[in-house]
């Protein structure tokens, strides 16, 4: 368990060691994310920010290196276009003039650092963000990419010409046509076509697709789907059918595809492929990185392979604007964060290997509960909460008991002294953030980065993944 | 005066009393100083000892508040609990002549249990801090009432027809509890009631052992004084009747007082295991069967062990706590069965 936090703030490190700041050089940047700011900067409030660049690239997965390699050509060839229309361009303006063309060229070089680069792309949104905010908590950083005006950003680039991504699960990740096979813990499985009326065991798993290929082809959710208390499409379900986790009922949906995640329960599956329905079980694991082998063999599956690699780029740029604004990880500017829920009389708390402690990591926190020695979700009294001291308090599950549990522990005598209790900084938070397993846990990041480093963040304002839309 | 001084059984029960508070009070005394927030067990016993007026406390406010409104009402809370189990379990031993009768063995575990979930389910529990207690205790007492009514329909009662009737109610009870539990649509309520079906003794509170005390007491003085009685009842109901005891009512004082002090034990705790059933046992099998010593010391005994398994609760995977019960149930069950092999002689079963 503590292999795997510590895997989150490796991973943390590399992002963090391989960002390349403004003016750096323009090889590392792709445009992509959009963040919207706050409503008074809204209008003029497109910015971009800046990919990972390949420095340290040898860390990364052969899927993601694949994926940049190839969206690297890509846009060196589009760049290399560009600079010749630039060039010409000015050429003939330096001809009309009288001068020379050596003394223009360096604007129209995309790797110019110091240079805001010219809007010579037809790529769309070519709006500049307003200067963030200085940052007074970090003045050694270099300055951010959205602090100087950038003209333009590209959507995230597709697969177009280049090969999916290997990923666990995939058999042949060149084969984009169909039949394609998968491989999970349920046996290889070959899918004759997109599957057409698929049901999940996991809200998880619901989440994904409908992300990827939007809402349209499920047979039919778990009620726990429809629940806007714990899912974050549960107005893109509504007027589907609901089931339990019962195998006669998820057949009444006569799905040609149910997806099981590592939680759904043997008998049930086992039930389900006797009746001779395909069944995938893929692994859907408690952390946003984790999860993007997982997202990508279920877009192989689905056939939404450019759509796959947009939204594993829009998490990994969101995960990238937050990790370059709050501490590394070791930093002791970290704050201790403990993560809890109450049951009937029992405090949950949030320890290594949970969803909400790698949120808490890769937030800038401390998971106080794992560093103190507590795995997954466990039980714990008043009393370890003072011995445990956190600055800040997530209570992760929804009204009414949160806002009571808030009440309580903030009129206990014992947490008087504890910093999240005197300097009141015991938050309910969103449970759809903190507790689904799949992409968005990043919104979880982002709030809680946004709780912890709220002057790094002043004038941003996170908004959740856009619904899917058909193109 | 000399010649009760000279009583055996007054002697059983002085010793018997003496040796278990002894030891009763030293665990409290270890209860009290350790525990996840890390403090010199000096400050612990300080705080204590300036709480009855006897010493000053150097201890810092959080420590002081830990131990004040933390652990003492939580370690007064096991003992009271603990009590109630151990004397439920020792009555219903010996109304039914049954060394495997426990405090649920009449449904009223399972109806104070029904009480509770029925409360987190619809949410009373998180409006009103007392309405799960209060519900659990209302399942307990509904519970018995039904089994009391079924066993005693058509002017003939009989234990053999209770222990069918509480075995009927408290089977369908658990039917009623599985099925909250399974087609509870909300996951928070539903992982509530698991928790609380565990049994545990977080979040006691000096309110808790306020409402719970009197409860307790009084059934445990019941008991205590119905004690003779019950040990002429033990003999046959004829022989009971014939030395001028009023049979049925006493039977029913007693299920009364064992079915209120279990309800209330369950109402604050959860269904607990293995005290009402482990603990007078393994006291008869030591000081015998006489309930005149076994009740007062089922109390005492049944406190210790529930303050100890707590206790170990608290602090074998600090700062995480495992659940009471299943600490009572793994450190009971062996002891149960060492004592059962040692004593089998004595106890005639094995």
């Amino acid at each position: 368990m503590l292999a795997r936090v510590a895997q989150i703030g490796d991973w943390i490190q590399v992002i963090k060691t391989s960002s390349m700041p403004v003016g750096a050089g323009d090889s590392g940047y792709e445009f992509g994310v959009v963040q919207r700011m706050a409503a008074s900067e809204r209008g003029a409030a497109l910015f971009v920010h800046p990919r990972p660049t390949p420095t340290g690239a040898h860390k990364r997965r052969p899927y993601e290196m694949a994926r940049r390699r190839a969206l690297f050509s890509s846009q060196l060839r589009k760049r290399i276009g560009i600079g010749l229309i630039a060039v010409a361009i000015a050429l003939l303006a330096l001809t009309a003039c009288g001068g020379s063309a050596q003394e223009v060229a360096p604007r129209a070089t995309p790797s110019d650092p110091a240079t805001p680069q010219p809007a010579a792309t037809a790529m769309p949104a070519p709006t500049a963000r307003p200067a963030e905010a200085p940052d007074p908590a970090m003045p050694a950083k270099p300055a951010l990419p959205a602090a100087t005006p950038v003209p333009t950003g590209t959507p995230p680039p597709g697969p177009a010409g280049a090969s999916y991504p290997d990923a666990p699960g995939i058999v042949d990740s060149s084969n984009l046509g169909w039949p394609r096979e998968i491989e999970t813990s349920e046996g290889v499985l070959s899918l004759a076509g997109p599957p057409q009326r698929i049901h999940t065991l996991s809200l998880g798993h619901d989440e994904i697709i409908a992300a990827l290929i939007g809402a349209g082809r499920f047979s039919g959710i778990g009620s726990f789907t429809a629940n806007a208390t714990y899912s974050n499409i549960a107005s893109e379900v509504g007027g589907l059918k609901k089931v339990k986790r019962d195998a006669e009922e998820v057949l009444g949906l006569d799905p040609d595809l149910v997806l099981a995640s590592k939680y759904s329960k043997a008998d049930l599956v086992d039930l389900i492929k006797a009746s001779g329905v395909p069944v995938a079980r893929t692994a859907l694991e408690s952390s946003t990185t984790g999860n993007i082998p997982n997202i990508l063999l279920l877009g192989y599956m689905l056939g939404a392979e450019d759509r796959t690699l947009e939204l594993i780029a829009e998490i990994e740029e969101r995960l990238a604007f937050v990790s370059e604004r709050v501490p590394p990880a070791g930093d002791p500017a970290r704050p201790a964060v403990l993560s809890i829920a109450r049951f009937s009389d029992t405090i949950s708390a949030a320890g290594g290997g949970s969803t909400e402690g790698g949120i808490i990591e890769a937030a800038g926190g401390v998971n106080a509960a794992a560093r103190d020695g507590i795995d997954g979700h466990q039980g714990i009294s008043v009393e370890s909460i003072a011995a445990m001291n956190p600055d800040v308090i997530l209570i992760t599950q929804p009204e009414p008991g949160a806002g009571t549990l808030r009440d309580e522990l903030l009129a206990e005598p014992a947490l008087a002294l504890t910093p999240a209790i005197a300097l009141g900084r015991i938050v309910v938070s969103d449970p759809r953030f903190y507790t689904t397993l799949s992409h968005w846990n990043v919104r979880g990041i982002e709030e809680t980065a946004n709780l912890l480093y709220p002057e790094r963040f002043k004038g941003v304002q996170f908004v959740d993944f856009e619904p899917y839309r058909s193109r | 005066m000399r010649g009760l001084a000279e009583s055996p059984v007054l002697r059983r029960l002085g010793v018997g009393s003496a040796a278990l508070i002894v030891v009763t009070a030293a665990m409290a005394g270890i209860a009290a100083a350790i525990g996840p927030y890390a403090m010199p067990p000096s400050h612990a016993v300080s705080v204590v000892l300036e709480l009855v007026g006897l010493a000053d406390s150097p201890a810092t406010a959080t420590e002081r508040a830990v131990v004040e409104t933390i652990r003492l009402p939580r370690i007064v809370l096991a003992l009271l609990v603990g009590g109630a189990l151990g004397v439920s379990g020792a009555i219903m031993q010996g109304l039914f002549r049954n060394p495997m009768a426990d405090p649920g063995i009449i449904g009223v575990s399972t109806g104070g249990a029904t009480g509770a979930v029925v409360a987190i389910a619809i949410g009373a529990n998180a409006l009103f801090p007392l309405a799960l207690p209060a519900m659990a205790f209302a399942g307990a007492a509904g519970a018995l009432a039904l089994v009391y009514a079924v066993a005693s329909a058509g002017g003939r009662f009989s234990m053999a027809a209770l222990l069918l009737t509480g075995v009927a109610v408290s089977a369908f009870l658990a039917a009623v509890i599985s099925a909250i539990v399974l087609y509870t649509e909300d996951r928070e309520a539903q992982r509530a009631m698991i928790f609380w079906l565990a049994g545990g003794l977080d979040a006691s509170r000096w309110e808790d052992v306020r409402l719970a005390a009197p409860f307790v007491l009084a059934g445990a003085a019941v008991a205590v004084i119905l004690a003779r009685d019950l040990n002429l009842l033990m003999v046959s109901e004829e022989e009971a009747r014939a030395l001028g005891v009023r049979v049925g009512l006493t039977r029913n004082l007693l299920l009364v007082a064992a079915s209120l002090i279990t309800g209330t034990a369950v109402a604050f705790s959860g269904t607990i295991a293995f005290v009402g059933l482990v603990v007078p046992h393994a006291l008869r099998l030591v000081v015998g069967a006489d309930h005149r010593v076994l009740i007062p010391l089922s109390a005492l005994g049944g406190g210790l062990f529930l303050l100890a398994a707590d206790t170990l609760a608290r602090v074998v995977v600090a700062p995480a706590e495992v659940r009471v019960g299943i600490v009572t149930s793994f450190v009971g069950a062996p002891f149960f069965l060492f004592l059962l092999v040692r004593n089998k002689s004595r106890a005639g079963l094995i």
